[in-house]
Order: structure tokens, then C-alpha cells, then sequence
């Protein structure tokens, strides 16, 4: 089992990369084809935001950029092709397995 | 008679046994009925006293004379002693340590704990090789601490001129927790727990003193006031947080003292907010607790820790906890919280602990039960009594299968419908039938018996029969059971009991083993 952490342009083109590994079965479910965790991360808060006393943002947060995406393989001892150089090794990786 | 029918079982599973990486069925007692277990993370449960805990294998204890039963084995600085089974400091300045040298091993996860049984000043911290691990603790108490090693001597370490004892300091390595399956104690009865994965999107779910918690204030009203490791957690240590929200009076809506925290997350997707918190003393208070989707719930927090947790479709990218003058709050309201969790899910899942980064539980995957000696193809029953952990609108499915291959299969599913508890035979990838049932509350543990025998196949459920098909065909090559082998469509939930049998049970049998 191996935890690499990605880095997309978008959530369309990890959607695009994690998409092959699922079938489609008779009644339309996703039928995983490889065991792997994937954990849509979206962004992270590198920033903090200001809000005011409701709660309302005064000044947005500052993000990662890209579209962030950790995957547990389960079967794997390396990055499948066509995701290798997309791995990223952040120095604070602002998300871990517990 | 339910009893003798749990013994007539060829694989018979109930919450009981476990091992790193399987779940232990009683019968057989040969290993052919066990489940094959994996995660591949920690995770959490109440365990049978009602305490959240890490599940985890442990090792035997690391720190020799923990207790300070003699006065040896240890190193003293200055100021350091060891008397009447405990270690007493009267220590000045800083960084004055007693220590152990090599007890850990650099890159193995360790559980450390200790206890300050006496407090007069300073602060004392436990430290590997000097390395920050407990971070400093002022007050008696018992502070437990997860971490990976990166020295190898063990230091407790005093400041600040410390004065008090310590007692009772431990070091376990923790030799597995990934791959552990879980006895939840939730419902006060255990049953094995199968959740999917999910991730705690609070950064620090527990030290609400963080800068991640905004504490704001408006009117009258103060902001609140935090004091870390203040009473005893629902994880059974020192580490919950006092939280005063204090209005000075105020009565207005201008008025409130609030606990907030951001997440970046999705828009329109679900998630669920929770929180475990309790009063500090005998009052029970009205709070308000406001889940991602910006709705105020006012809810009533009592002297006994209780899990909040509220589901909305997202909109606002907050969690927040207050009190208000035209929100029902007292004027000062003094309470404990814990715990902590945002979670993009509709229902709340077993807690996932942070320290500085979000963190994520995998799924638990439990198959590959039992042969085809222990499964009958041509006749037979699978019962179960299980729950849901929510009616999410998802297939949930289970069964029996030759091979794990999902279109030849003998299965149970809850329903995408509302409710609904379906039971049906797969062959050559087509539904030969399916029977359906819809229950009041899918979330309440129900008895199901599915009974298979060619053109005889009925679904009973809590002592009845809900349903019969009298035409079908049985699937040939039976010979696995599993809750997680069908893809997209993996079971989660809570099961007290599983067993299979090898011939179709009578009526009355059947009424007898599902009768709650």
C-alpha cells in the first residue's frame, strides 16, 4: 500500500485521471477496477480569511492552487502511468491518514 | 430455540474476536469462516466502557519503573527525585530534565503517557531526546499523546522552575492500527463496524485554543474564554477544553460570544457538523450550534458528554458554536467541548482525530468468508442482524457469491430507496427475482433470514415473513460470503451477528431465529 499526493490543474482532469479506474456496470453503478482510496482534497487554506463577528467573510482565504487529490494504492508500489508527474511532495502536507 | 439454531450454523459470526487484518468467525473455529479485514489506516470506536478509543495493538511497556516504585533506572537533573512511588521535581529554570535513554526507536509510532499528581508551579512536558512530544502541562492530571519518533531517549522535562510530581509515565509502541477491525459500543451492545472513508476537514479537532478556532464577539458580549485541558474527554483523559461564552448581559441579537471554524469545501454537496460537548457543572444551558448550512440550532448542552451532530447540504463554510441574547443562551453559559468533526457525508461517522492537518479514515473492507463445503448452492440461509448507518439513498449489498463474482450472487442489499431492504438472485449477471421490504427505520438493527432453495426463496424480517418468490433458479458454485466484494456498492454498517446455512430452515425456524 503507497499514499501519493497529487496535483491537478483542475477537478476535471483528476476526475479524467481517477475515471479509468472504474467500470460500469449493468445497473450503471462505478465498479472499481483497481483497489485505491482517492481523496478529493479541492484545496487548501494556505491563508487564513478575515470574517466579520457573523461569520461572513471579510477577506478571502489564500488557496493552494490547482486541484489537490491524495490516493491510498492498495495494490501498488508505485504511481500508476500517467500520474507520476503529477505526485507532489509538499514539506507540510496539510492532510494525512490517521 | 434461537440459540440451537445459531449452532446449526455451517459460518457463524458475531462480535467477538479479531485479529490484525481478519475477523474471526466462531464457527467454524478453523479459520474457514473468518473474514479477511483491511483499511489501511487507524480508526476509531467506543469501546465497551463508553470511551472513544483509537483501535490499536500495543506493545508491552517501553519505560522501565514507570511507576517509581524504586529509585533507580532513571537519570535526575537537578531537582529531580524519586520517593513515595512517584517522581517529585523542585526544579529551577528550564529544560531540567529526568530521562530514560533509548526507548524509542526513530520512525516507530509510540502512545506515551503520564501523570502530574502534584502541582505547585512551572511546567513539565514529555520530550524525545529534548524534541517536543506533550507539549507543556500545568495542572494535575493524566496527558496522553500520539507520535512517531524521531530521537531516542525519553525526557520529562521541566520549566519554568517546575514544582510537582509526575507518576505513572508509559511508553507502548503501537505495532498496528490500520488494519484492525472495529467492536463499536455505540448502541451500549457491540457490533462489528463497517464505515466508509471519510475525512475530518478541522484541522485541530481537539485544542479549540487554536488559532484555526475563531473566537469572535459582538455587543455586550465577550469573546469566549478558552482554557485547554480542562476535564476529562469522552476519550477518558485530560484534553477537553473549557469554553465560557459569557453575554455580560446582553439580550439582543447584536449580542453573542462565538467559536467559529472555516473549512474550504464544496458548495451544494452534503456534509455533516459534530461536536461532542457537555456543561461544567450542574446546569444544563441552551446553545447555538450552526452546521455548515448557515441554519441556527439551538441545542441543549447537559453535565453528560453527548455527541451533537447536524447534516446539511453546504453554504456557508463554517461550523459555528455560540451563544446569543435572542437565541435562548443563559447569560453566561460554561461548558466543555471535544472532538470536533466536518465530514463530507449526510450522516456522522466515527470520530477521526487532528492535530494540524485534516485526516482521513479509509474504508473498512471485511470478505472472503467460508468455501464451498461451508456454503450450500442448492439450498440454504443467510441471516444477519445489521443496521444501517444511515438511509442515504445508497445500495448497500452483501452475500453470497461464487467467487466474489456479483452476477452470480445470493444477496441482501439496503435499497437506494428510502428504507428499503431488498433480497434478490443474481444469475449469469440477470435478477432471477427480488423481493423487497420496506422497514420504518433501516437504522435500527433488524433480524433477516433470506432463505434459497430452487423456486422456494422467502425474505424474513423481525419474526415475519415479509416476502416469498416461488419461481427461480439457485446459483451453482457458491463459496464466499463478504460485506465489501461488490464494487460501487460496498456494505456499510453495524452487524451483530452473521451465520449461513446449509439447508433451507422451516417456517417456524425461520420465525424463531429473526423474532426480536
Amino acid at each position: 500500500m503507497i499514499h501519493k499526493r497529487y496535483t491537478f490543474t483542475d477537478k476535471a482532469q483528476a476526475d479524467s485521471k481517477i475515471e479509468k479506474f472504474f467500470d460500469i456496470d449493468e445497473e450503471g453503478n462505478k465498479i472499481p477496477n483497481e483497489r485505491a482510496a482517492f481523496i478529493y482534497l479541492d484545496k487548501f487554506v494556505l491563508v487564513k480569511g478575515e470574517y466579520d463577528e457573523e461569520g461572513v467573510e471579510i477577506v478571502a482565504p489564500t488557496y493552494s492552487e490547482g486541484y489537490a487529490l491524495d490516493v491510498v494504492w492498495h495494490n501498488l508500489e508505485e504511481s500508476p502511468y500517467g500520474w507520476k508527474s503529477y505526485e507532489t511532495e509538499p514539506d507540510n502536507p496539510l492532510h494525512k491518514l490517521y | 430455540m434461537a440459540d440451537n439454531l445459531l449452532e446449526k450454523a455451517s459460518i457463524l459470526l458475531t462480535p467477538t474476536a479479531y485479529n490484525d487484518g481478519s475477523m474471526l468467525s466462531v464457527k467454524p473455529e478453523n479459520g474457514d469462516g473468518d473474514f479477511t479485514f483491511s483499511r489501511g489506516s487507524a480508526a476509531t470506536r467506543v469501546n465497551a466502557q463508553g470511551l472513544v478509543e483509537n483501535v490499536q495493538i500495543l506493545s508491552s511497556e517501553l519505560v522501565t519503573n514507570g511507576d517509581f516504585a524504586i529509585d533507580s533506572d532513571w537519570n535526575k537533573g537537578t531537582g529531580w527525585s524519586i520517593a513515595n512511588g512517584k517522581a517529585v521535581a523542585n526544579t529551577t529554570g528550564n529544560f531540567v530534565n529526568l530521562y530514560q535513554n533509548s526507548v524509542f526507536v526513530v520512525g516507530k509510532t509510540y502512545k506515551t503517557t503520564f501523570t502530574i499528581v502534584d502541582y505547585t508551579q512551572g511546567k513539565v512536558r514529555l520530550t524525545e531526546g529534548g524534541v517536543n512530544v506533550s507539549g507543556y502541562q500545568n495542572a494535575v492530571g493524566t496527558y496522553t499523546t500520539y507520535f512517531t519518533a524521531s530521537q531516542t531517549a525519553l525526557y520529562m522535562q521541566g520549566s519554568e522552575s517546575f514544582i510537582g510530581s509526575i507518576d505513572n509515565v508509559s511508553v507502548k509502541e503501537i505495532t498496528d492500527d490500520t488494519d484492525l477491525p472495529r467492536i463499536d459500543y455505540t448502541d451500549g451492545c457491540g457490533s462489528w463496524l463497517l464505515e466508509p472513508q471519510s475525512t475530518n476537514l478541522i484541522t485541530y479537532s481537539e485544542d479549540i485554543s487554536d488559532s484555526s478556532w475563531l473566537k469572535t464577539s459582538s455587543g455586550t458580549a465577550s469573546i469566549p474564554a478558552i482554557t485547554s485541558n480542562y476535564s476529562i474527554s469522552p476519550d477518558g483523559t485530560l484534553n477537553a477544553s473549557r469554553v465560557v461564552f459569557d453575554l455580560n448581559g446582553g439580550t439582543t441579537s447584536s449580542d453573542f460570544s462565538q467559536l467559529q471554524h472555516n473549512i474550504s469545501s464544496t458548495i451544494g454537496l452534503s456534509y455533516t457538523s459534530s461536536v461532542y460537548m457537555k456543561s461544567n457543572n450542574d446546569s444544563t444551558y441552551n446553545l447555538t450550534f450552526i452546521p455548515v448550512s448557515g441554519s441556527t440550532n439551538i441545542v441543549e448542552v447537559t453535565p453528560q458528554w453527548k455527541r451533537f451532530d447536524l447534516s446539511a447540504v453546504l453554504s456557508s463554510s463554517n461550523m459555528r458554536i455560540r451563544t446569543r441574547g435572542s437565541e435562548s443562551s443563559g447569560d453566561v453559559t460554561d461548558i466543555s467541548i471535544w472532538g470536533a468533526q466536518i465530514e463530507q457525508q449526510s450522516y456522522a461517522t466515527s470520530y477521526i482525530p487532528t492535530n494540524g492537518a485534516i485526516a482521513t479514515r479509509l474504508a473498512d473492507v471485511a470478505n472472503n468468508s467460508g468455501n464451498s463445503t461451508l456454503i450450500n448452492s442448492t439450498e440454504g440461509v443467510l441471516y444477519v442482524e445489521i443496521a444501517a448507518l444511515a438511509d442515504d439513498g445508497t445500495n448497500r449489498i452483501f452475500g453470497l457469491s461464487n467467487n466474489s463474482n456479483f452476477s452470480e450472487s445470493i444477496i441482501l442489499r439496503y435499497s437506494s430507496l428510502s428504507n428499503r431492504i431488498s433480497a434478490q438472485v443474481r444469475k449469469s449477471g440477470s435478477y432471477e427475482f427480488t423481493i423487497n421490504y420496506d422497514s420504518t427505520d433501516v437504522t435500527a438493527f433488524s433480524k433477516i433470514a433470506f432463505k434459497y432453495k430452487q423456486n422456494d426463496f422467502a425474505l424474513w424480517v423481525n419474526g415475519i415473513e415479509v416476502g416469498v418468490a416461488s419461481s427461480g433458479d439457485v446459483i451453482s458454485g457458491l463459496d464466499t460470503l463478504g460485506f465489501s466484494w461488490v464494487g460501487g456498492n460496498i456494505f456499510y454498517g453495524k452487524a451483530k451477528a452473521l451465520a449461513v446455512y446449509k439447508e433451507a430452515l422451516t417456517d417456524a425456524q425461520l420465525q424463531s431465529l429473526t423474532t426480536i
